[in-house]
Formats: structure tokens, sequence, C-alpha cells
């Protein structure tokens, strides 16, 4: 199985190093994060960044529960959807066993996609300087 | 049910478990494999892996059963777990994997750089996944007791021995094949008894009354608006605080993977409520008579051999055996791991051997726990732990990644108030019952004020605190830096 792993895509073993330290007989835990490289010019445009994908974050968890706020309005408080039967099993029950997951993905994903947009457009800014 | 079927079942998944383990341990050498797998692992089975975690016995027996027992509410569980991952995904999943941590309390240390708040963070963490694990092994006790007529300690000892013993065999890297497996079997157990319900009754009207069934008390029109919206916001907000799901995103190579992964995730957790929901609908359908409580979390073991009888039900019965095993291992083995990462750190230096000896120690208590104390309903036992998550760690844990002024003061506060208030909620509403009126419904559904309680306290005592940790802009710029592009891609625009 390993063998045919081996293709390409497969990212890079990578040897952490900060446990090692830890190993060096060192009483005090020391939080294992590993090196930081952060240039200048990023840490000028972070704090745009930063602000961007928390109003982006914000956005979308809003929005989120505003849909699902109004799902479940409307599976809990509209009587006549009752009386539509599929499969035998009446459609709010439908709903709430099924008709949440799609609306969850779908939000990720666009969330994904969009954060992928701000941070393209923070990597093009740093390039530049 | 032959017994021989049972231990087959049994024998199948903790054979399988061990020749996966053992086939990790051949190429798992270094310390960094121990602890994280060294970060070579595909977002495929990384996905696969964490899905195989998450999903405990708390949705593979008891969505199902709460579906029987109490109808449609019982849907807001795995809705909450789900949507809990896209709440992961956008607060907390590529900033914490660019931090760099191994575990929870590595992060808050590095980011408050307060030995104090990393203590405080420790305890709460393994406390949370003590809690988390007891229902697995109460599950394990229950299914095993109902199948096999075995004593309940046994498969309780069962699980935790395996998972030990495993754990402290392989460390990391091969958990994760062994969770991907555990994932798939998982699916594989309770989709195929679907399937064959789907194909002996698909085309047929059923011949009960679906109002009868499904009324519509049971029902989403039933729905109670504060304790739904409360559990719904602590589901949501306890992923986050759940101690294994951060090492995970550690063994994703970058912040997007880790974002891609989380989405894979989502999509294979969902699958796996769709089909575990449809048990619980089928069961309301077909076996009414196991609606009670105590008996209706062993539906899905139940059911196949209800509907049908002989060779194929029995057939069917071992194999949810088999997968109920896998969510018992899953989970549990998922929590020692990370259990024992924080242990062996904290207490020890953080060595393979001190991590052996904390995965022993780790699955130990919680053993001893369930064995001491009667299950309650699995579903919402684990509930529960998310509720607790929730108070007591995932307002630090965003705070930390978004709020620059965040102090350790506060998030010790914080941690304290929200842990507080929410274990005094669950004592005093397991002491008076259900019964007494809106007090009781605040108390037994306590995230809706425990959570902003423990935000508000972060936020007041870190505003007051002049003592601010001085490295919080280069670490902030570090969780919300992307990744370079390659190296030999000049150009952004080629991603």
């Amino acid at each position: 199985m390993n063998g045919s792993d081996a293709g390409r895509g497969r990212p890079a073993r990578e040897r952490v190093t900060s446990v090692d330290r830890a190993l060096k007989g060192r009483t005090e835990p020391v939080a294992r994060t590993g090196s930081t490289h952060v240039s200048e010019a990023e840490s000028v445009f972070t704090r745009g960044l930063m602000r961007a994908q928390g109003r982006l974050a914000v956005a979308f968890v809003l929005a989120f529960v505003a849909v699902i706020a109004g799902m479940t309005v409307v599976i809990s408080r509209v009587p006549a959807l009752h009386d539509l039967v599929l499969w035998g099993v009446p459609l709010p029950w439908l709903i709430q066993a099924y008709g949440y997951y799609p609306v969850i993905l779908v939000f990720a994903i666009a969330f994904v996609v969009a954060a992928m947009r701000v941070e393209q457009r923070f990597r093009a800014l740093v390039e530049q300087e | 049910m032959s017994p021989l079927l049972v231990a087959g079942a049994i024998l199948f998944v903790v054979v399988a478990t061990s020749v996966i383990s053992a086939y990790g341990l051949r190429i798992s050498r270094t310390t960094s494999d121990f602890f994280v797998a060294s970060r070579t692992v595909r977002p495929i089975w990384n996905a696969s892996a964490i899905s195989g975690e998450y999903l405990s016995a708390g949705t593979f027996l008891g969505l199902s059963g709460l579906v029987l027992l109490s109808g449609s509410e019982a849907f807001w569980f795995p809705i909450g777990y789900a949507a809990g991952y896209f709440l992961v995904l956008v607060f907390v999943a590529a900033p914490l994997r660019r931090s760099g941590a191994y575990t929870i309390p590595d992060f808050i240390q590095a980011r408050l750089d307060s030995v104090v708040a990393r203590r405080v963070t420790s305890v709460l963490v393994v406390v949370i996944g003590w809690l988390y694990i007891v229902p697995q092994f109460q599950g394990a006790a229950l299914a095993l007791n109902v199948v096999a007529d075995v004593p309940p300690w046994v498969g309780a000892v069962t699980v935790a021995v395996v998972v030990a013993g495993s754990v402290a065999a392989g460390g990391m890297r091969s958990i994760t094949f062994v969770q991907a497996f555990l994932f798939w079997l998982k699916l594989a157990a309770l989709a195929v008894p679907v399937l064959f319900v789907m194909i002996a009754f698909g085309p047929h009207e059923p011949s009960v009354d679906p109002h009868l069934v499904f009324p519509v008390e049971y029902g989403p029109g039933g729905l109670d608006t504060y304790a739904t919206a409360s559990l719904l916001l602590a589901l949501l907000l306890g992923t986050i605080g759940l101690p294994h799901v951060l090492v995970r995103f550690y063994t994703s190579p970058t912040g997007s993977s880790a974002r891609w992964t989380t989405v894979i995730v989502i999509a294979l957790i969902s699958v796996f409520y769709m089909v575990s929901g449809t048990i619980g609908l089928v069961a309301r359908a077909t076996v009414p008579d196991l609606a009670q409580p105590g008996v209706a979390d062993t539906v899905a073991l139940l059911l196949p051999s209800r509907l049908f009888p002989g060779v194929v039900g029995d057939l069917l019965t071992a194999l949810v055996i088999a997968g109920a095993l896998a969510a018992f291992l899953g989970t549990s083995s998922g929590l020692v791991v990370s259990l024992s990462s924080v242990v062996s750190q904290d207490l020890f230096h953080g060595t393979v051997r001190s991590f052996r000896w904390a995965a022993v120690f780790t699955a130990t208590i919680p053993l001893l726990v369930a064995l001491a104390t009667v299950p309650q309903a699995l579903v919402s036992s684990v509930g529960n732990v998310f509720v607790f998550a929730a108070s007591a760690l995932s307002p630090v844990i965003v705070l930390g990644i978004w709020w620059r002024r965040l102090t350790a003061r506060g998030a010790v506060a914080g941690m304290l108030v929200g842990a507080t208030l929410c274990a005094a909620a669950f004592a005093v509403s397991a002491a008076i019952g259900s019964d007494a009126g809106p007090v009781a419904a605040l108390l037994a559904q306590p995230g809706a004020w425990t959570i902003p309680a423990a935000t508000l306290t972060c936020v007041v005592v870190s505003l007051l605190d002049r003592r601010r940790p001085a490295n919080t802009e280069r670490i902030l710029t570090r969780l919300h830096t992307p990744e370079r592009s390659r190296p030999s891609a000049a150009t952004p625009a080629a991603e």
C-alpha cells in the first residue's frame, strides 16, 4: 500500500523538532508550536487580513443561523406540511432527518472558497511590496 | 443470535485494528510520528480518521434509540454535531493548524504566554475527555450485554484494554489509519442493514398509519424553543472545545488543507447521520415495542433480526456489532491519544515512554467511572459533554484566535466561570429533576447562559487586566497569515 501511494501529491515527511527540545530534560512544559517565519510585509497586512477573515466568518455564521432558524420555523409552525407524506413519513420529519446536512455542507464549501479568495488578495498585496 | 457470530464480529474488529496498528508501528519510529503522524496524512484519510473518531456510541446506537423513544427532537443532536464542524471551519480550523500547536493547552500557552493558563486548560481537557469516554465504555457494556448476554463489565473492559493497548503500541500515526478504517466500518455497518430494509420494503406503502407512527407532537411541531436553541448553541460551539479535534488538524500539511479536510469531514459525518437516523425512522414504524428507556439504545442491534429472521438477520446483526465496537473503539482511542499527549507533556517530559503510560492511565480512570455509574441515554450524555466543552473551553479558544486583547487572567477566569457554572447547573438539575418549571429547563440546558457568561468574563477580566501577553502580535500574525505559495510558483494567480 505504501508503494502505490508514494506518488505525487503526498506531502513530504516533516520532522517536528520542538518535541525533541522538550526531551532534553525540561521541567516546565514548552508549548510545542515549532518555528515562526513572518516577513515584515506580511505583518503590515495581517491586521487587515484578520479583520477581513473575521468579518467573513461572522457574516457566514449569521447567514447560517438565519437559514437554520428559518427552516426550523417552517417545519415546526406550518401544520399543513404534516399532511404531505412521502414513503410513509410526514414531510417535517423527513426535512429534520435529512434536510439540514446539505445546507451545512453548502455553507462550508462556500466559506472555504470565500476565505481562499481573501487570502489570495492578501498574497497579491504582500508580493507587490 | 449465536454467540459464535458475536465472537466472530468482535474478533474481526479487534484483529483488524491490531493488524493496522502493527502496520503503523512499523512505520512510526520517531517521537513526532508518535504524536502527530509526521504530517504525511492525506486529506481524505485525515478526514476519514477525524470522522471515525468523532462518530461515537452516541450517534451509532444512541441516535436511533432516541428517535424511537422521543421522536424527531433526537435529530437535533446530529444536526448540531455536523454544524459544529462548520463553526470549527469558520473560526478555528486554519488558524489552529497554523498555530502549530499539538494540543489545546499548547495553543493556550503559546498564545497567552502563561503556564497557569496552560495548567487550567490541561485539567479541563482531561476532564472533558474522560466525560466523553465514559459513555463509550457504557455503550460497549450495554451492547455486549444485549447481544451476547455477558455481564456488562466484560464489554467495557474489552474496549478499554484494546484502546489502551493500541494507543500505547502505535501512537498517532497508526491510530490515523485505524480511525479511517473504523469510520468506513461504522458507515457500512449501518448502511448495509438500511439497504436491506429499502430493498425489502422499498416500493410498498407501509401498512401503518404515518400519523400514528410519526405524530405531530413528537415531530418538529412539538419543538421546545428554549431547550432546542440552547442545545444547538452548545453543540455548535462544543466541537471547537473537544480535545481530540485540534490534534487532528495538526496532521494537515497547511491551513488551507485543514479547511478542505473539514469540508470532507462534514460530508462524511452527514452521510453517516442520515443513515443512522434512517434506522430510527424504520424502528418507529416496525418495532415500537422497543421504545422503552434503557432498551431503546440497543434498537440498531436488535432491528435486523426482528425484520429479517434467520441467517440474514444474524449476519446483519454481526455486522452492526462490529460497527458498534468500531464506534466505541474509534472515539475512545482518539480521546486517549489526545489526553495521553496532554498528560505526558504536562506531567512528564513528552517522551514516548511517558506517552505509553499516560495512555494506560487515561483509559483506566473513565473505565472505573463507567463501571461505577448507571448509564444515561447515550446520545444525551455525549451531548452534555459538548455543553461543558462549549462553556469551558470554546470561548477562550475563539477569543484567543480573534481578539487581540485577551489576557492570561481573562482566559483563566473565563474557563473557571464557564466550567463551574455548567457543572453546577448539571449537578442541581440532576438533583431536582425535570419537573420544577422554567428554572429546571434553564438548568437542564444551561448552554444558552453559561457560554455567554464565560465569554463575558473573559472579555471583562481581560480589559481590566494590564498584563498583556508580550507576543500577541507575532502569534496572531502567524495564525492568520496564509502559507507561502510553493517556492517555485512565483505568481499567486497560479494557485
